[in-house]
């Protein structure tokens, strides 16, 4: 039945697919850009850690749905009301991932580079950034599935993606479409685990 | 091209510290000597090394790099010209072997070819084999060998000066000594300035040209290893150095220090000024009355089984 509905409307399904593909990619590089210099003052700032941490882990127990539905009164129905959603859920694991990757990196190292006559950039950038790679990269592997799921919230909000298939099933109580819209969810889900994983393995660093 | 370090007058003190963690510590460390600082953990040894690289500035005093205040350079450039080999040995593991070694000449802007070259040359230089170990990681290489390419990496630039915090602390007992002979050699044939925290006593007794010994932050004595067991500042440098041991006298003591004038011209079997006084035994074991002792060229005295007594036996 399922399988019927996805042969009857391959393209359908391909292009929310890739709909829920954009969503979540131009929200997760949004969400790292804020996520990163907010990380690095984590790690850098004792004082502001517990505070800013504190702050994440509020927003992220707000209703996801009545987070879309504040936004949608603001911006609108579309694309552009989906990101910041995601975005923002994203911050509370991303944030923690790259403080805890860089508080990870053992102070003999930080020292060691200090001592050879590295600035505080290049030591960020040759030493801290590599050696948080694993920790941070698992962070975005957790924060994506996550988002790829939230991501079926967003056509509530009118920015499409699988999520259509999933309301329109249960709105036409046509449960092949639904489940398909659900499987398809799972599969982007497990795709990205999966390469994320790949790039884990592939790190060089022990 | 190697330095001379001075500590005049070096004060630190850590905020909120009851005490000062230095207190008007003055010596020199000549150019190209190794020069150990000793003494119980928390005595300020790794202070009085972090205020040389500005990793800790100094309350009072003044660290003078050939005469001149390291205050006067950048930090940054300070460090770049100093070599620096930590406890733990604090290479990076997303770095291969080489690409440890090259950071220094990176940071400095040496040309591509120049580094490569560098690179092999200085692992031959601690005795690595440069197409083993150039592209393997850390981790694939053993403690000692580890410790190698810490030093390896520290005198890739050629330092004006080297600074060695414990740096045999990470390496297992068995290879430690062979290792630490190894790096006195390695060292000196670099002839870099040496400066080495341990609170190793026999390390220090085995490595340093001079020894100076820390306290509670004070610096109680600083002299060759000679001077520190025949004469201990007091009962404390005694008691930490175990100066009045004779095995030990007979393991750091040189010839020199036992020689007696000798008038006579009598035939005798000749031993080195600089000889060890076990090596010195040893021939006296195997026969000789006496040995003539030989400085320069010249004819300086002798030693027998009484002179040794006299220095090993206070």
């Amino acid at each position: 039945m399922i399988a019927e509905f996805a042969f009857r409307h391959p393209e359908r399904i391909a292009l929310l697919a890739l709909q829920h593909i954009a969503l979540v990619a131009v929200a997760l590089t949004v969400a790292c850009a804020i996520a990163v210099p907010l990380g690095i003052v984590a790690a850098r700032k004792p004082r502001l850690r517990t505070p800013l941490l504190g702050v994440l882990g509020a927003l992220y127990t707000v209703p996801s749905l009545a987070l879309f539905a504040i936004l949608v009164r603001v911006v609108g129905l579309g694309f552009w009301s989906a990101v910041p959603v995601l975005a923002l859920y994203a911050q509370f694991i991303l944030v923690r991932a790259v403080a805890a990757g860089l508080l990870n990196v053992p102070a003999e190292l930080t020292d060691a580079a200090t001592a050879m006559g590295m600035t505080p950039v290049q030591r960020l950038m040759r030493v801290d950034v590599p050696l948080a790679l694993r920790v941070f990269i698992a962070g975005l592997r957790s924060t994506g599935v996550a988002s790829i799921a939230l991501a079926t919230l967003a056509a509530y909000a009118g920015a499409g993606g699988l999520g259509t298939l999933i309301f329109e099933g249960l709105e036409l109580r046509n449960d092949a479409m639904l489940a398909a819209g659900a499987l398809a969810v799972a599969f982007l889900a497990l795709a990205y685990d999966a390469i994320l994983r790949y790039v884990e393995r592939r790190l060089p660093i022990p | 091209m190697s330095a001379t370090l001075r500590f005049d007058g070096v004060t630190v003190r850590y905020p909120g510290a009851s005490r000062n963690a230095l207190e008007e510590i003055s010596f020199t460390v000549p150019a190209g000597s190794l020069t150990a600082v000793v003494g119980p953990s928390g005595c300020g040894k790794s202070t009085l090394l972090r205020t040389v690289n500005r990793m800790i500035e100094v309350e009072r005093g003044t660290v003078l790099l050939d005469d001149r205040p390291i205050t006067e350079s950048d930090p940054v450039a300070l460090r770049r010209g100093i070599g620096y080999v930590i406890q733990a040995i604090g290479l990076f593991p997303h770095m291969t072997v080489a690409e440890n070694v090259a950071v220094v000449p990176r940071l400095l802007g040496w040309e591509h070819a120049r580094i490569a070259e560098r690179i092999d040359e200085v692992l031959q230089l601690v005795r690595l084999d440069p197409r083993r170990v150039r592209d393997r990681r850390p981790a694939q290489l053993s403690g000692g060998e580890q410790q190698r390419v810490g030093v390896a990496r520290a005198l890739a630039a050629y330092p004006r000066l080297l600074l060695m915090d414990e740096p045999f602390g990470a390496v297992d007992a068995v290879v430690r000594a062979s290792l630490q002979d190894e790096m006195r050699a390695i060292v000196h044939d670099a002839g870099t300035t040496t400066l080495l925290v341990t609170h190793d006593v026999d390390e220090a007794l085995r490595l340093a040209d001079r020894i100076a010994l820390l306290r509670d932050g004070r610096l109680v004595q600083e002299g060759t290893p000679a001077e520190l067991l025949l004469h201990p500042a007091d009962d404390g440098a005694r008691a930490l150095l175990n100066a009045d041991d004779p095995v030990r006298r007979l393991q750091v003591l040189r010839v020199r220090d036992a020689v007696r004038p000798d008038h006579t011209t009598r035939t005798l079997p000749t031993i080195a000024a600089t000889a060890s006084l076990r090596e010195g035994l040893v021939q006296l074991l195997n026969g000789a009355p006496a040995l003539a002792v030989i400085e320069n060229g010249t004819r300086i005295g002798t030693i027998d089984f009484e002179a040794l007594r006299a220095v090993l036996v206070r």
